[in-house]
């Protein structure tokens, strides 16, 4: 299912503002099946991005396809799901009459939009809420409800900017799981956030928008894996030999080695080569770089998280 | 999936979801009921004025009672549809001028824009609906104005029909100018815009019948511009003509929305007010089809 055809394509894709340049020449490819993770500080322009791909703004220049087809079809938003960052409802609503508006703007089987709502309103945790009135909602709640409204007729993909913002800590680990489940059945999931944790736990892919630029994208597991440190405590000082194209050696204190290796698959290879030469190992470290650093170094050391006290005693390792 | 049936969806489909939904936000939000208590008072004040003048006219002996029940029922009669034209256009005003603008600030329209509908599918229903809601209501309660004054007093009431089929049109025009406002400009702005071009059209018709009266040609062509810009009042004053015979009248009215025999408006401005109504809905559609959400 994942890492099939391509469900989004933008080039050059840009969006000015007046004189600000929201989003400036965007080349981007998200494969089906994946959860993309789009990052970027406050007002760096994801927003502007999604907003021009739901069709909320036009772009000024450039071109994009979803699903395979150009932007401007109106009728490719019948297959994909999106909760806006300021997510507002029809208050005098309720949740089950919501969803059957949008069910039939989507073009969805009369005799399964209730059905399919009441899934949808299930999974967010909203089952018993779906006949109260929505402008008795909390701002969580209400979040939820987008998240439903999102997902309802199992769209092929989705976009949520920020789908966390207004939820408590449980609320978002809720949604971590509904995000791995629209994948596990084949949706795309296109995450704003500047959330570096979360999008840590659960994406695939991310970019990194900086100013309305692409500053950095890949695999997360690439991005991360690339530089990966191996820590290693000797009972008697050693220095070893490495070939010329493996792994790097970064430091050699006394009794500590510190190693780069390109991924963690070449870990055993280096304790093997190392006891071969001679070295007493005593304990072995890995040191994943973290998304945080990866981000801190990209898009600059201003960005809206704050390192947590854990991630600055590790240090930024490579900066 | 679901996306294999979208393409069942047309149009019409959807501009008559949006419609229903516009509909019922009038009666949720309790528009129409808070209307409909004003209404009720409006028309018990209104009953009671006709009845105790029925009264009275009956008591005279004098032997002009045909007469005199068929000038004061006339009179009320205008009145009454004075009082309805102004509760009407400020329902109208006050319904629509934040159908888009307040949905465009607080977000809601984020969710709906993107769903597979067009953006004018959106103006048209939001239109359709709210002016449905306004044109029932407008029936109902000229309708009990005109339906008390020849009930009670036998106002010599002309083409009901007709009449109330042109009152209908005053509400609308404001609706569609409210709309139009509200794909651009803010809530507050579109009402002021709105409550501004009513009364300009008011003190249009009334420059118009002045200058009918004392022969001033540029006043009655300013008259005519302003009824151009803004024909409800125009609207008003041709339901008038249309209702009642000039002839009932006690005096010939003159006031913002007096009626003048001279300056009546003829059924090309009828014509006209329709096609108003389709225009400012048009531009609304264009105004909104690119504006950055």
């Amino acid at each position: 299912m994942s890492g099939g055809s391509l469900v989004l394509r933008a080039e050059g894709l840009t969006k000015r503002f007046g004189r600000k340049v929201a989003n400036d020449r965007i080349d981007l490819e998200v494969g089906q099946g994946r959860i993309f993770g789009f990052l970027g500080k406050n007002g760096a322009g994801k927003s502007t991005f999604v907003k021009m791909m739901v069709g909320l703004t036009e772009p000024t220049a450039g071109r994009a396809e979803l699903l395979g087809r150009p932007l401007d079809d109106f009728r490719t938003r019948g297959r994909i799901g999106f909760l806006p960052e300021n997510f507002r409802y029809q208050e005098w609503l309720s949740p089950l009459e919501l969803l059957a508006f949008h069910g039939r703007l989507k073009g969805m089987p009369a005799a399964d939009i209730h059905a399919a709502s009441e899934r949808v309103l299930a999974d967010v945790g909203l089952a018993a809420e779906s006949r109260n009135k929505i402008r008795s909602f909390s701002k969580g709640m209400q979040q939820r409800l987008g998240l439903a409204c999102a997902m309802l007729g199992e769209p092929e993909l989705l976009f949520l900017d920020e789908p966390t913002s207004a939820l408590d800590p449980i609320g978002r680990h809720d949604v971590r799981e509904l995000l791995v489940r629209e994948r596990a059945r084949g949706a795309t999931v296109f995450l704003n956030s500047h959330l570096l944790s979360e999008i840590e736990l659960v994406c695939d892919e991310v970019a990194f928008l900086d100013s309305g630029r692409i500053v950095e994208a890949g695999l997360l597991s690439q991005l991360l894996g690339g530089r990966c440190e191996v820590d290693v405590e000797l009972a008697a000082p050693f220095i070893p030999t490495l070939p010329e194209d493996g792994p790097r050696l970064l430091s050699a204190e006394a009794r500590r080695l510190l190693v780069e290796v390109t991924g963690e698959s070449e870990i055993p290879a280096l304790v093997g080569l190392l006891v071969e030469q001679g070295a007493r190992i005593v304990a072995v470290g890995r040191r994943q770089r973290s998304l945080e650093s990866l981000f801190l170094e990209t898009v600059g050391d201003t960005a809206h998280e704050q390192p947590t006290p854990a991630e600055e005693s590790r240090g930024v390792a490579h900066g | 999936m679901w996306h294999m049936d979208s393409a069942l969806v047309s149009t019409l489909q959807r501009v008559r979801f949006v419609a229903g939904l516009s509909f019922r936000e009038a009666w949720r939000r309790k528009v129409v009921i808070a209307a409909l208590v004003m209404t009720v008072g409006f028309l018990a004040l209104y009953g009671l004025g006709i009845h105790f003048a029925a009264e009275e006219i009956a008591s005279d002996a004098s032997g002009g009672e045909v007469i005199m029940r068929a000038a004061v029922g006339a009179q009320l009669l205008y009145v009454g549809l004075f009082a309805s034209s102004i509760i009407l256009g400020l329902l109208a005003v006050l319904s629509a001028a934040g159908a888009i603008a307040a949905e465009v600030d607080t977000g809601v329209l984020h969710g709906v824009l993107s769903r597979p509908i067009r953006r004018w599918e959106l103006i048209v229903g939001k239109f359709l609906g709210a002016g449905a809601m306004i044109a029932l209501y407008t029936l109902a309660l000229a309708g009990a104005v005109v339906g008390l004054a020849r009930w009670q007093l036998h106002a010599p009431v002309m083409h009901p029909i007709a009449g109330l089929g042109i009152i209908v049109l005053e509400p609308l025009i404001l609706l569609a100018l409210a709309i139009l406002g509200s794909s651009r400009l803010s809530t507050m702005a579109t009402g002021v815009l709105c409550v501004a071009a009513y009364g300009m059209g008011a003190i249009g018709g009334f420059i118009e019948q002045i200058g009918a009266f004392i022969n001033n040609t540029t006043m009655m062509n300013l008259g005519i511009v302003s009824s151009l810009l803004v024909p409800v009042d125009a609207m008003h004053r041709k339901a008038i003509a249309v209702l009642l015979p000039a002839t009932a009248m006690l005096a010939d009215q003159m006031g913002p929305f007096g009626s003048l025999g001279k300056a009546t408006p003829s059924v090309v401005m009828v014509a006209y007010a329709a096609a108003y109504i389709a225009v400012a809905v048009w531009l609304a559609t264009r105004l909104f089809a690119r504006r950055d959400l």
